[in-house]
């Protein structure tokens, strides 16, 4: 999230004009999208981009703002758009108004009526050209969630547009599972160590997205609602500072370590963020126990996604996580070294798998 | 309701098996809604149940409509109807490159992961 997104270790220096394998992966996440290819010397390469907007009106005021003030916009009808990060900034310096969002619970937003128009323009900016005609291309999608009748079939069908319109051959991955190809958890048992095998979470702001998986194969997924948006427009609601206002504070401040109780809106963020891990955790072993979900030997959890990146998150959810009952024995908990990027690095190595399944048999 | 009806057939599998499946009409009503519902609960309880979409247990067999049309052409054709496309003036999307943030995985790891992955079907 935000600043953090900077603090990665493993992030390298930027480099230009690097040659591409073919293979895109794509994170459409309700509060950012990530894009990553990997270079032909094995390293990922990240784009990521706000998926917000701010409208504004039509007016010559407005069109003097956007042009002098160089920000990236859309045009819909009689409202521009302000895209990406120019739209938190911009509502957070104009001190009105609200950020609204092309997705919502992790799918395009019904209540936006502009929202696949808006959406095509950032993938199609974001994204880019493919490297080769019908360029296979994974982008992620969420499981359908335990706690909302949400179908995401809809959704999957318009990206799936969206992308070959752009000249790819795309096919949906699901969300946890991307966790899974980039961060690799095991299980032990009889047989030694078993890779790909476990739990893995993406925790991101419309939903954490969860899968189990054995071997490379998964074996249930699901998601839930009410994450890291859901926190923000809590924290909103009870502080009743601006949610914009919110989400810039969680990214640059909020230590879980150390909750800061002088501080309403950093107080407030420590409680919903407990509040959400033990939700996270309770739902997480009730559907695993109804399922009759079963994995022999010691299963690891990997965890990614933005709403994990606060400092202390791990040992929050890893506190939370021993109080509950589990269908199976669990391990450890390992954060991915490179939470923000895991979804959008794990598509990519799927987009890759397909590229060497299409070499394979030729 | 409807009469059960029970066929019986006789025949050698093979030299130690003996193979009887029995087929008669049977004096006695069948609920036959009560007995399908049955062996749908059985039957989706052996699917897995990590399929995006199927969401069974939440949705209960009984609530299913009995429309079984299939609106995929409905859904895709709406889909791509959503496709616009704008004026390059309409827009300005500058240069998204400057969001970009590399970074570095076990190379062996990689491999292996897509080579496991590139002999799995989806």
């Amino acid at each position: 999230m935000g600043d953090d997104i900077f603090d990665d270790d493993n992030k390298t220096e930027k480099t230009v004009n690097k040659e591409f394998k073919p293979g895109v992966g794509v994170d459409i996440g309700t509060s950012n999208i990530v894009v990553s290819r990997q270079t032909k010397d094995g390293t990922f390469v990240n784009k990521f981009h706000r998926n917000m907007l701010y409208p504004l009106d039509v007016s010559d005021e407005s069109s003097d703002l956007l042009e002098k003030g160089s920000y990236l916009y859309v045009r819909v009808d009689k409202k521009y758009y302000v895209v990406g990060e120019d739209a938190l900034n911009l509502v957070n310096a104009i001190g009105k108004g609200e950020i609204v969002r092309p997705m919502k619970d992790g799918i395009l937003n019904p209540s936006l009526k502009e929202s696949s128009d808006l959406l095509f323009y950032i993938i199609k900016a974001v994204v880019g050209e493919p490297l080769i005609k019908n360029e296979p291309l994974r982008f992620c999608i969420p499981a359908n969630p335990i706690d909302q009748d949400i179908d995401n079939t809809f959704h999957k069908m318009i990206l799936n547009g969206f992308f070959k319109t752009l000249g790819y051959e795309p096919k949906s991955v699901n969300e946890g599972m991307c966790v899974a190809y980039d961060c690799n958890p095991v299980v032990k048992n009889d047989e030694g160590t078993n890779n790909l095998s476990g739990i893995s979470i993406s925790c991101g702001a419309g939903m954490t997205n969860l899968a189990l998986l054995y071997k490379g194969m998964e074996l249930s997924s699901f998601s839930i609602t009410k994450s890291g948006d859901y926190i923000d427009e809590q924290v909103s609601k009870v502080t009743g500072f601006l949610k914009s206002k919110i989400t810039k504070r969680k990214e640059k401040e909020l230590n879980l370590e150390k909750p800061n109780h002088s501080d309403r809106a950093l107080s407030a963020l420590y409680i919903y963020y407990g509040e959400y891990v033990n939700r996270v955790a309770h739902l997480i072993a009730q559907e695993f126990t109804k399922r009759g979900s079963d994995i022999q030997g010691e299963t690891e959890i990997v965890v990614a996604g933005g709403t994990s990146l606060p400092k202390g998150f791990i040992s929050m959810f890893e506190n939370s996580i021993k109080e509950k009952d589990f269908p199976f024995k669990i391990s450890n908990i390992r954060h991915s070294k490179t939470p923000f990027y895991s979804v959008a690095q794990g598509a990519c190595i799927r987009a890759m798998a397909d590229v060497a399944k299409l070499e394979k048999s030729k | 309701m409807g009469n059960y009806i029970k066929k019986e057939y006789s025949g050698q599998v093979n030299k130690t098996n003996d193979i009887r499946i029995v087929e008669k009409v049977v004096e006695k009503d069948v609920d036959i809604a009560t007995l399908a519902e049955a062996m749908a609960k059985a039957l989706l309880n052996h699917f897995p149940q990590g399929i995006q979409g199927q969401q069974v247990q939440s949705k209960g067999f009984k609530n299913k409509p009995a429309d079984d049309f299939d609106e995929s052409k409905t859904l895709e054709d709406l889909a791509k109807s959503m496709l616009v496309s704008r004026n390059e003036t309409d827009c300005n999307m500058g240069d998204m490159s400057k969001n970009t943030i590399e970074t570095k995985r076990d190379d062996k790891e990689t491999n292996g992961t897509i080579d496991l992955l590139s002999n799995l079907d989806d």
